[in-house]
């Protein structure tokens, strides 16, 4: 059987056929402060093109699976898949990719990469809505999540559009952190570190940075050669200094090394403007309150929970079967800065919900007691707790405005 | 729990269960699912089902229920389970309404029409403190972009 549909697809790819699908591939719309302006800034290029390699990584596994008797795809698959930019739509950044000369490839490349597009698509609204993949989605295409995106910064996200639906995928760091986070042994990520500078390689342009107990390498240009050996701490004592750039992470979210340093501050550097991703603040003393401030310090618990929380600011009115009003974005913003700061285990005790009054729920059990948050549209809130074992019951009528006293309820429960 | 209740008189061809070991079949929309735990929204019943909330007897499936609900053009992230039992320990009691004239296969619905709306929030907890103890008995097909 897999001898034939070989035999069947070299045939086909000596006569070129016409295709149906539209000559556009997908849109992407880039949201965030930086792409306010007009015209798009260039270090986000890169993204386009690891997104053409994340299709082809996805559409070699969906070819092999098609023809289970090839070890390996046919000459000119990965090449007959070029994807180019061919406009820049206002409303943000929004650049528009088409496939070129689509109608040379076989059809059969044309139905697997478009099969890849819509999987990567359903993935990425997966990890954003559920924290699941597809099941059919290829483990190795993983790693190439690990590249996309990886120029995202806080509040930046990537609004993916295919022709084949008419929901868009929201692709942001978070997302892509939970993507990383699901499988993969270890990944990369534009981020900030703090930590001490206790050692120095010049043969191989790499510093030792001290995070609490650990020892984190840490490749740096040679035009940062001066800055590094002007952080670099005595013995016993230095200022922590916050490095930027590109740092591995471990499966546990642990930052490993860091292979490209792009900066290395102190508070009195005033680093530019534009907070990092992620920021780990192990080893912090009170003089750097402001820098850790200006820093977004994110967890992937609480990537999850914002994540979350953007995907119901999604949801149309009709979203529980034809009931539900559309998501209140007071309340979404509301429970957003409710939840900021809260501690990782307060987070992943928490379940979050779409009300269909449009509003948001949180629930969390204790033993045998079931606790529910209701932030609603009108800006009230209804704290309840029911203790199954005993039936004894609590209801609090609250409003935005007792911020402190629902945090002590979510937290203190 | 376990007060006495005043429910409404039961339609022709409607039945109490009574078998309290029974677990009724139902389906967990995927907004009402959070890193894989149902809300207790999930077990309440909406405006539209006027204080029934729609399950599947124990004799369809968990696979079918899930199947089935789909097929009738509504979302589901799976299958979760309730026993009849627990439907009453909240306050509740579950009926049987297959033999009623246009309602599906195998329907049974978990009364809520006699509650007020704290109740209800009470009898909704319990229901899925119930459900998760019991686990997901189907799960869903993850997201798509349909």
């Amino acid at each position: 059987m897999a001898a034939q549909e070989n035999l069947a697809f070299t045939a086909a790819t000596r006569y070129s056929r016409g295709v149906t699908e539209p000559t556009q591939f997908v849109t992407m719309r880039l949201t965030g402060s930086r792409f306010e302006h007009s015209g798009m800034p260039v270090d986000v290029l890169p993204e386009l093109a690891v997104y053409q390699e994340l299709i082809v990584t996805v559409a070699r596994e969906l070819f092999l699976r098609r023809y289970p008797g090839r070890q390996r795809v046919p000459r000119g698959f990965a090449e007959s898949f070029q994807l180019r930019l061919e406009r820049v739509d206002k409303g943000s950044v929004v650049p528009v990719l088409e496939r070129v000369n689509p109608d040379v490839a076989p059809p059969e490349f044309d139905k697997v990469f478009v099969e890849s597009r819509d999987l990567v698509q359903s993935a990425i609204i997966g990890a954003a809505t559920s924290g699941r993949l597809p099941v059919d989605f290829p483990g190795n295409a993983l790693a190439d999540f690990s590249r996309f995106g990886r120029t995202l910064r806080a509040g930046e996200f990537l609004e993916i559009k295919v022709p084949s639906s008419a929901r868009p995928a929201r692709y942001s760091a978070a997302v892509r952190r939970i993507l990383m986070t699901s499988k993969l042994n270890g990944y990369t990520q534009e981020a900030s570190i703090n930590g001490l500078i206790t050692g120095l390689n010049t043969e191989q342009t790499r510093f030792q940075l001290r995070v609490g107990p650990r020892l984190i390498p840490c490749s740096f240009e040679a035009n940062l050669y001066e800055t590094v050996v002007s952080k670099l701490a005595p013995p016993g004592g230095g200022d922590v200094v916050t490095v930027e750039g590109i740092v591995a992470f471990d499966s546990d979210g642990q930052p490993t090394s860091v292979p490209f340093v792009s900066g290395i501050f102190t508070p009195e550097d005033d680093p530019d403007e534009g907070a990092p991703i992620f920021s780990f603040s192990v080893t912090v003393n009170s003089e750097f309150s402001e820098i850790n401030d200006r820093a977004l310090s994110i967890s992937a618990i609480s990537a999850r929970v914002f994540e979350r929380l953007t995907a119901l600011a999604d949801l149309s009115p009709g979203w529980l079967d034809d009931e539900g009003e559309s998501i209140s974005k007071d309340v979404i913003d509301h429970v957003r800065r409710l939840l900021r700061d809260l501690h990782d285990k307060v987070l992943s005790e928490v379940y979050i919900y779409p009300t269909l009054e449009g509003g948001v729920r949180l629930e969390w059990q204790r033993s045998s007691t079931e606790f529910s948050l209701d932030f609603r549209p009108d800006r009230t809130v209804l704290y309840d707790e029911i203790d199954l074992g005993t039936g004894s019951e609590t209801e609090r009528q609250l409003s935005f405005d007792d911020f402190k006293d629902v945090r002590v309820l979510l937290v203190g429960a | 729990m376990g007060s006495e209740q005043l429910f409404r008189e039961l339609g022709g061809n409607e039945s109490v269960l009574t078998e309290g070991v029974e677990i009724l079949r139902r389906q967990v929309h995927p907004n009402f699912l959070d890193r894989g735990q149902p809300s207790s929204q999930a077990f309440r019943p909406t405006m539209k089902d006027a204080g029934c909330l729609s399950t599947r007897r124990e004799a369809m499936s968990a696979k079918d229920a899930y199947e089935t609900h789909l097929a009738e053009g509504f979302a589901s992230a799976g299958t979760w389970g309730v026993s009849v039992s627990a439907a009453n320990e909240a306050d509740c009691r579950a009926v049987d309404d297959s033999q009623v004239a246009g309602t599906p296969d195998r329907h049974a619905y978990i009364d809520f029409r006699h509650l007020s709306g704290r109740q209800i929030e009470r009898s909704a907890k319990a229901l899925k403190r119930n459900a998760i103890e019991r686990g997901c008995l189907h799960e869903g097909a993850p997201a798509s972009t349909s």
